[in-house]
């Protein structure tokens, strides 16, 4: 059975942007949440063998998005 | 110490732990980031997606009685069965899915109480399986107009003194220093806030588990500004899903006799030619 764990949330800044970062292990993959702080809205997510990648992919995309560096897809 | 008004609106995670397999009860997991279901949820949970299942997609709207007797057959639910709603970010979504469900008259809605954060902190089971539930033949009853404010109401609402609007936004959007919260798409022309409105951001109504406060600490947030159950309250927010929040607190949790939420909110008042907007505190 599954179950989420190692569960982590953390709050801090990108461009001065105020985000929450949550971040979990479920069976072998570590996932990682980034959301702006209010209203706790989706901004990235991304999953990873370990947390620091996970935390690491997830922060990099929430970084493009919130700075306006995300690739646009037309 | 009060109690919630609607207790049986509510439910904890243990109790859905332990009643997640009974026949009557369907749980549904509604989030705001739709990508969260696939990740785990609990077992034997349906999951919906806002952005597609819970709005009619065309045009701005709730979803359609057909679209939602559909979604419910499809989900396994009867008109007797209890849906248990939890979702991540406090239940943000589940909440605008029970906002939905009680405007049609859905009997036994509940939900669960910290919702999809709590369910993973806690440690309980998660599963990656989607559930092929038996189709019903759900049917839609009736709808509960009162729950819903239209823009025309709401320009009446502001000249009137029984009425009290709650704008659930950050205080940065309530005072027209953004127009939406960092990162997200949907915006507006101007910045502000609805002439007369109260600034009770919606999170404040939760703890940082994501639980509900208590109904003394919810009364004294609500009527330390203004919203009393005397008033007609009208909630709004950007887009009427965070205001479908503060609507299930004031209707469900303090019992208030006349709240409803105004889902045009700020993406259709901020943009309206005309209409009379209120900067700052």
């Amino acid at each position: 059975m599954l179950r989420a764990e190692e569960f982590r949330s953390d709050t801090t800044e990108i461009s001065g942007v105020k985000i929450g970062v949550t971040s979990y292990r479920i069976g072998n993959r570590y996932h990682c949440h980034v959301a702006n702080a209010d209203p706790g809205a989706t901004i990235a997510r991304a999953d990873g063998d370990t947390r620091e990648e996970a935390l690491q992919r997830a922060l990099t995309k929430a970084t493009e998005r919130l700075t306006g560096r995300e690739e646009k897809t037309l | 110490m009060r109690t919630y008004a609607n207790p049986e609106s509510l439910v904890s995670s243990e109790w859905v732990d332990q009643h997640k397999n009974d026949p009557n009860v369907v749980v549904a997991e509604v989030d705001v980031d739709t990508a969260a279901y696939d990740e785990g949820h609990i077992p034997g949970a349906i999951g919906w997606n806002w952005q597609t299942q819970l709005c009619d997609t065309v045009r701005r709207d709730i979803i359609s009685k057909a679209n939602l007797e559909e979604l419910l057959t499809k989900s396994g639910i009867g008109n007797n069965t209890t849906i248990i709603l939890y979702g991540d970010n406090n239940n943000w979504f589940a909440a605008w899915a029970f906002w939905q469900l009680k405007m049609y008259g859905h009997k036994d809605v509940r939900i669960m109480n910290g919702g999809r954060k709590k369910w993973l902190a806690e440690g309980r089971s998660l599963t990656k399986e989607v559930p092929s539930p038996k189709r019903t033949m759900y049917q839609v009853m009736g709808f509960n107009e009162k729950y819903r404010t239209f823009m025309r109401q709401v320009e009446k609402a502001m000249k009137d003194k029984n009425y009290v609007l709650v704008d659930v936004r950050s205080p940065d959007e309530f005072t027209g220093k953004i127009l939406s919260p960092p990162g997200l798409p949907e915006t507006c022309q101007r910045g502000g806030h609805i002439p007369g409105a109260k600034s009770i951001p919606w999170g404040q109504a939760c703890n940082e588990d994501g639980t509900f406060k208590s109904a003394d600490e919810l009364e004294t947030l609500y009527t330390s500004k203004g919203v009393t159950p005397d008033k007609n309250v009208i909630a709004y927010c950007r887009i009427g899903e965070r205001s479908s929040h503060t609507w299930y607190v004031l209707n469900n949790l303090l019992g208030y006799p006349t709240v409803s939420n105004y889902d045009g909110s700020w993406t259709e008042w901020g943009n309206l030619v005309g209409a009379e907007v209120e900067k700052g505190t």
